[in-house]
């Protein structure tokens, strides 16, 4: 059963790009695991070396609206955050 | 060479602290401009240099004062709630007038009131650091040249 996740303002904006980033990972893995893919909508619109040069591109395409770029990993990137007290 | 030198009251306490604006970035500034669109202003905050932290991050609420778009989204974990998902913006971080460094940036809850921004080490990956305990002094230099 898939981990359900509670969304932080903005995220569930790239839901349909997050679904196709699923759909499509196994098969970009294989052609090109490590790089930057740039989806928009259900469509992936290219593949690219840096993840600053995904973001031009899409940018370029798309203007300024939403898009998904992420890099081509097996395990997807999770972040752990742990706030400095301090300040709490 | 740029160099930021800060003093902090209580290092200890409050940590490396240093006034940045965060704006959209170049690409995001041009395609606004192309739109028609003038692009917002950059919002002056205080960030904190977090060298525990692998991302940086942004206040929540100040990608929509910027009207930034989402370029990507990030599972995080915080020490009070697991599973969050977490938008991620390609924001400029302008450390002067003159100095600025692109990066994407997580919009996250953040401690306290005053606190808009933390710089991680995706940053401080273009930097070195110097934090000086006793003098309540830090200094961050980076290598490579001005950039706007």
């Amino acid at each position: 059963m898939p981990r359900r996740t509670r969304d932080l303002p903005g995220a569930a904006v790239l839901r349909d790009e997050v679904r196709c980033f699923d759909r499509e990972c196994e098969r970009l893995l294989d052609r090109s695991a490590g790089k930057f893919v740039l989806i928009r909508g259900d469509a992936v619109a290219g593949v690219y070396e840096t993840e600053a040069a995904a973001v031009s591109a899409g940018y370029a395409t798309f203007g300024p609206v939403p898009f998904l770029v992420r890099q081509i990993l097996s395990t997807p990137e999770r972040a752990r955050l742990e706030i400095h007290e301090g300040r709490a | 060479m740029p160099v930021f030198h800060g003093k902090v009251q209580d290092l200890r306490r409050e940590g490396v602290l240093l006034p940045v604006r965060v704006g959209v970035g170049q690409a995001a500034e041009a395609a606004l401009r192309r739109a028609g669109r003038a692009p917002p202003a950059a919002q002056a905050v205080t960030a904190m240099v977090d060298i525990g932290a692998g991302r940086s991050l942004i206040r929540v609420g100040l990608a929509k004062k910027l009207v930034l778009t989402p370029v990507g989204t990030v599972e995080i974990d915080t020490p009070s709630s697991t599973d969050l998902e977490a938008a991620e913006y390609f924001v400029r971080f302008w450390l002067s007038d003159s100095f600025a460094l692109e990066s994407t940036a997580l919009e996250a809850p953040l401690p306290g009131h005053d606190l808009g921004a933390l710089l991680g080490r995706d940053v401080l990956a273009l930097a070195r650091l110097e934090y000086d305990g006793p003098g309540q002094e830090y200094t961050l230099t980076f290598d490579q040249p001005a950039a706007r």
